[in-house]
């Protein structure tokens, strides 16, 4: 037990890697029970009425990506398969690559046309200033759109958005810290009648709570959320895309599953040794 | 602008006297034009703050004393500054990663010039890692004025103040490389952090250093606490400098804050009680009664 | 002067944007535009800043042959490589530098405009970050195993928070406790964190607004030179 108490962290480390790569190997998957964080998020996009135009933020970057990527995944899905339009932005630099990549894939499968169901505004730098300039005039933060750089008033979606938040029906972000939903929700919940919805890391999660169902309509919080939500994506789409973000996320929880039970023997392990360790003679 | 009418009996006469102030305010100086109203609960709790932050300030100055409690890790910051002087090992001070407009980032400046003038009064090297350029300046002259302080100009070396990188990881990566390579005996983290603060707090501790962490950024509190020796937590870290410095201004902010906080703990325990008595029962809502008179609107609106 | 202008101009750009916070009124909007505009300028231009400092250290670095100088010299031609290949693509079509597919300018990748820097991007900086974020599931194990234990009421209290929490969150837990950890952590959520989380809010809000209404004020000068 002296021994186990001064174990080298490698060990540690060598452990959590061979579990996650082993349980990721044996490829179980399974459906996870909704939330009604989950649920307030998705019946808030149902509700919204056709052709309703939404401001998709895309506030992170690769490092949180393996948790909020599968959810902007699942969400412009749900947008263009409700028939949503959708102005896409994002506060991260590190972000636009992740949205030319996901429209250019998705995009084409619901027959979206740019600049009438959707549009690309780019990367505004300037985190909660530049959410400031945002929300009081689209126009003023975004002169011309990203893509082929028409400008603002050449644009139909835009022209229809007009040069505030007042042509936005629903502000959807996902966020992975600052700026993020906390920011949205100064900049614009506070002063404009926008109703929001984010995307959120597991360490961000805990935020949400305070401001839920007041500020935040719905959440999705961390992979969990995410699979949740692309559960029920699944079921209105009939994209396999869809399905194959859904079934690699199921599998990741999996691992993740096993990951935590790993900690929890560990923290286990180190009571254990602990407690020997007081009632051990001198 | 008139004030909603209030519920059941209550309603005629407060509605009345109010609204005749509100419509006779407005009628003299147009004030509607000039404020808006779902936001002047806000305003009245901003300038509340002010006066009571005066009111304080003014009593520090003339004398007055305002006691803080122990807060451990900041007698621990003393200690770790000359555990690294006996070692012979740097003191490495990381002020988070956010740029100068954050308020953690200012206090993490103002603290920063504390540590300066105790590394320099006891000639031990500070190794200050910034990830913002323009807080990197405002890192250089603070150091350079704790050297000031301490009489030690010569002690202050600028190229221990190091930019490493915009970028978070990378920022993170290079501190855990500092911490690897020079191997600081003691650790100072304040300010604010995100998803670096275990990594850098984790490499700091099989690195060996005694290591002091504060934020106000409450989901990073508990990596700290989990790999740190002391940590500061959340309202702590705002007292921090009034604790070090004992400055009239600084104490007054915290006595001034520490009554707005029971004045809403007062509230929050009267809307509860109101709640309660109100629910599932007809007639009065009192709950509404309180957020009514406070100018509190039902939903959205105010809630900035 | 060297001080009383820069208060000035602190408390005038400070009470004019807590001003147009407050008031409908159009001037407001107009000034809190012009000064979010300004700002943004100023964030850009600190890059070169920090771009100046790096340049300069890394430098004298490599010109004294510290042992890090090579680590050094990478850096910067990576930094003004990516740099140089970011500038090429957004003038390419002005440079007349590559032809045209189907009225698109073809970029230095072949594929689209932004396709080298999106490939550079996707290659080099998507694994690098996601590595070091990855770091954090190995590094959570170890810290656990160190310091998640009972020694006091508050750190049991602690332990089994984080063990509830890291149970209901997964579809495992409720496989193991009978669908107990998931509802033990929706009341956790809900009523315990989300209290703790709004008087946390409460409290360094007040911190926040303190130091705020200091600087805005010219009542806090530290953060000025001496």
């Amino acid at each position: 037990m002296a021994t186990l108490g001064d174990l080298d962290r490698r060990w540690i480390f060598l452990a959590m890697g061979l579990l996650v790569v082993g349980m990721y190997a044996a490829g179980v998957k399974a459906d996870l029970p909704s939330s009604p964080y989950v649920d307030s998020f998705y019946r808030t996009v149902e509700e919204l009425p056709p052709r309703s135009i939404v401001l998709l933020s895309a506030d992170f970057d690769p490092a949180s990506a393996a948790e909020l990527l599968p959810m902007y995944t699942g969400v412009i899905h749900h947008l263009l398969a409700r028939k949503l339009r959708i102005v896409n932005t994002a506060t991260w630099p590190a972000a636009p690559p992740y949205i030319r990549q996901e429209f250019a894939r998705i995009a084409p499968l619901y027959g979206a046309v740019y600049g009438e169901d959707w549009v690309e505004l780019g990367f505004k730098p300037g985190d909660d200033v530049a959410m400031g300039i945002i929300a009081q005039s689209l126009q003023n933060a975004f002169p011309t759109e990203s893509r082929d750089g028409r400008s603002y008033a050449d644009v139909p979606l835009l022209r229809e958005v007009g040069a505030g938040m007042q042509g936005i029906d629903l502000l959807v972000t996902m966020s992975a810290g600052y700026p993020g939903i906390l920011e949205w929700i100064a900049q614009v919940g506070g002063r404009y009648d926008v109703p929001i919805v984010c995307g959120t890391t597991a360490v961000q999660t805990p935020d949400i709570f305070a401001f839920y169902p007041r500020q935040v309509r719905g959440f999705l919080g961390a992979a969990t959320g995410a699979t949740q939500y692309l559960q029920l994506v699944d079921e209105v789409t009939t994209d396999a895309g869809v399905t194959a973000i859904k079934e690699e996320n199921q599998r990741r929880m999996q691992v993740q599953s096993w990951g935590h039970v790993l900690i929890i023997g560990l923290i286990v392990l180190g009571n254990v040794i602990y407690f020997r360790g007081k009632r051990a003679p001198r | 602008m008139s004030l909603p009418p209030l519920p059941g009996q209550v309603a005629a006469s407060h509605a009345g006297a109010a609204g005749r102030v509100w419509e006779w305010m407005d009628g003299w100086a147009g004030l509607a034009a000039w404020i808006d109203t779902d936001k002047l609960p806000t305003l009245v709790a901003i300038v509340v703050f002010g006066a009571l932050m005066f009111v304080y300030q003014r009593r520090a100055k003339r004398g007055q004393e305002i006691t803080i409690r122990r807060i451990a890790g900041l007698d621990a910051m003393d200690e770790a500054i000359g555990r690294a002087t006996e070692m012979g090992r740097p003191v490495l001070y990381v002020p988070g990663i956010d740029e100068i407009k954050e308020i953690q980032t200012i206090y993490s400046m103002m603290i920063l010039r504390h540590v300066a003038r105790k590394t320099a009064e006891y000639g031990t090297d500070l190794i200050v890692p910034v990830r913002d350029s323009i807080v990197m300046t405002f890192a250089e002259e603070a150091v350079k004025g704790g050297c000031l302080d301490a009489g030690r100009p010569d002690a202050f070396v600028k190229d221990n103040i190091r930019y490493l990188s915009n970028e978070q990881f990378a920022y993170c990566a290079g501190v855990a490389g500092i911490m690897a390579r020079e191997r600081p005996a003691a650790n100072i983290m304040l300010g604010m952090f995100f998803a670096e603060s275990l990594i850098l707090a984790e490499t700091g501790f099989l690195s060996g250093a005694i290591q002091v962490a504060g934020t106000a950024k409450q989901h990073q509190l508990p990596f700290f606490v989990a790999a740190c020796d002391y940590t500061i937590m959340g309202e702590e870290y705002f007292a921090v400098t009034a604790y070090l410095t004992r400055e009239p201004n600084l104490l007054a902010t915290i006595r001034a804050g520490d009554v707005i906080k029971i004045a809403a703990i007062v509230l929050l325990v009267l809307g509860i009680g109101l709640a309660t008595v109100s629910a599932g029962e007809p007639g009065i809502q009192w709950v509404d009664v309180m957020r009514r008179s406070l100018g509190v609107s039902a939903g959205g609106g105010g809630d900035a | 002067m060297k001080r009383e202008i820069p208060i000035a101009l602190t408390v005038l750009c400070g009470l004019a944007i807590v001003w147009s916070f407050f008031t409908p009124s159009p001037y407001a909007d107009a000034v809190n535009s012009e000064l979010n505009t300004w700002a943004l300028v100023f964030f850009s231009v600190a890059f070169l800043l920090g771009i100046g400092n790096l340049v300069r250290i890394s430098l004298k670095q490599i010109a004294a042959g510290h042992a890090d100088a090579v680590f050094k010299v990478v850096l910067l031609v990576v930094l003004f490589g990516y740099l140089g290949v970011g500038l090429l693509e957004i003038h390419q079509q002005r440079l007349g530098l590559f032809g045209s597919s189907e009225g698109r300018v073809v970029g230095l990748g072949g594929h689209g405009e932004r396709a080298l820097r999106d490939w550079i991007y996707r290659k080099s900086f998507v694994p690098l970050q996601a590595t070091m974020f990855s770091l954090l599931a190995f590094y959570i194990a170890s810290a656990a195993f160190r310091a998640f234990r009972a020694r006091s009421l508050e750190s049991t209290l602690l332990l089994a928070a984080g063990t509830i929490v890291m149970l209901g969150q997964v579809p495992l837990g409720d496989q193991l406790t009978g669908g107990l950890a998931s509802r033990a952590l929706a009341f956790l959520m809900v009523h315990v964190n989300g209290a703790g989380q709004t008087a946390i809010i409460i409290g360094a809000t007040l911190g926040v607004l303190a130091t705020g209404l200091r600087i805005v004020l010219g009542i806090e000068r530290s953060y000025l030179s001496d």
